[in-house]
């Protein structure tokens, strides 16, 4: 039902502002620009009510993406630490060949 | 100090390691096809997620300036619903266009980051850390005793391939997973844009309550207009509303295209990671709408 109302309004204003550009008579055209006002500040009040009531749905929308977008990220960390662990490897390594030189040393 | 290990079983670790690692993880990553799905259908997401976001910043942009050119023409309107001298940005204030743009934003990260997730950047990283790994071993005085060059640099092969094995298993677990906690998500983003976006939506509305009173006060500008400057500046804002009117027709219906092929791309993908058995159309056809619709906005942003 909103919808119909807005798309009502929409062709009403559409068809008004037609009507401005087609017509030749000023009388004509300041009357209808009047209508138009009325038909737009009309449509603003709808889209208001509407809008009011999308924006939270965005908001969830943006958290739930969000929670997604972190997963992704971390798990693309994770993907990079295997280097790091093998890494982590070649370090206790190093420290094992100190060591048993030190014990070859005493 | 010994490693425990004689000449040659050591000889032989590379084939039979091997062997079982590649045995027991056969079938653990993504396939090249699954891998170029996710790209393909992740590469769409971003496009259509920052074309939105630019385009809605565009929008806010056009309000301002086409409410400052029906005040400059006709003078504040009877209509105290209408935008004003005070509110320029009325329909695109700051707190609707972050909310929305927040939502879009999200996506195109999204997007990005499961690019990101797919592009293989670790070789590069695990051939320099297997490096190190067989020079640190080859300083361990017991192996540098028995073990030869050539067995060390057999030894670093394998320390990359399992590695890489071990990041295409988990590779192929986070892309499934993600794809699959963020399908319903991404399908809630795509609804709302389709019903936002789409003809009778609120934007198209809001786009045309800030439009057609610019094009009423132009129209009666440019036909009592006596001097050049007059009817150009009549021009002028029925230029601006054009431009406005090409955002409503042609880059509108390019979001709730790109959005629609998208939820059934979505739905291609989710299969995609979960089987080989998939149909890449569904994911080709959200490219090619996403590619339409940053052509449009290409195109209307350089008239």
């Amino acid at each position: 039902m909103a919808n119909t109302l807005g798309t009502e309004l929409s062709t009403a204003l559409s068809n008004t502002t037609a009507l401005i550009i087609a017509t030749r008579s000023k009388v004509e055209r300041d009357r209808l620009l009047e209508q138009q006002s009325e038909l737009a500040g009309r449509l603003q009040l709808f889209v208001d009510e509407v809008v009011a009531k999308a924006l939270p749905e965005y908001s969830a929308a943006t958290a739930a993406l969000n929670e997604a977008n972190a997963q992704a990220v971390a798990a693309k960390k994770d993907l990079d630490r295997v280097a790091e662990t093998i890494k982590k490897f070649a370090t206790a390594l190093d420290k094992i060949a100190a060591l048993a030189a030190k014990v070859a040393a005493v | 100090m010994s490693i425990g290990y004689d000449r040659p079983i050591l000889r032989r670790i590379p084939l039979w390691l091997l062997t079982l690692a590649v045995v027991a993880c056969s079938g653990c990553a993504l396939s090249a096809t699954q891998k170029a799905a996710v790209s393909q259908f992740s590469t769409s997401a971003s496009v259509l997620g920052d074309r939105t976001t630019e385009e809605l910043t565009a929008m806010r942009e056009d309000t301002i300036k086409m409410t400052t050119e029906r005040l400059l023409l006709a003078g504040p309107s009877t209509n105290p619903s209408l935008g004003d001298q005070a509110t320029l940005d009325r329909g695109f204030e700051l707190t609707t266009v972050e909310t929305v743009t927040g939502a879009t934003r999200a996506l195109a990260a999204y997007g990005k980051s499961l690019t990101a997730l797919v592009e293989d950047t670790q070789s590069a990283k695990l051939q320099e850390a297997s490096n190190e790994f067989v020079a640190s071993l080859g300083r361990v005085p017991s192996v540098k005793d028995k073990v030869s060059d050539d067995q060390l640099q057999a030894i670093g092969t394998v320390v990359q391939e399992v590695g890489g094995l071990w990041i295409e298993w988990k590779r192929k677990r986070a892309v499934r997973t993600i794809v699959n906690n963020s399908s319903s998500a991404v399908d809630h983003l795509c609804d709302l844009l389709i019903r936002d976006f789409g003809s009778g939506g609120w934007v198209a509305l809001q786009l045309q309550v800030v439009e057609d009173p610019l094009m009423g006060v132009a129209t009666s500008a440019l036909a009592e207009g006596k001097t050049y400057e007059a009817r150009q500046t009549a021009l002028d804002a029925f230029r601006l509303a054009h431009s406005s009117r090409m955002r409503r027709t042609e880059v509108l219906k390019r979001v709730t295209d790109a959005a629609d092929a998208m939820k059934k791309a979505n739905e291609a993908l989710v299969q995609a990671v979960a089987t080989s058995q998939f149909s890449f159309a569904d994911i080709e056809a959200f490219a090619t709408k996403a590619r339409s619709l940053a052509i449009a906005v290409r195109t209307i942003g350089t008239e």
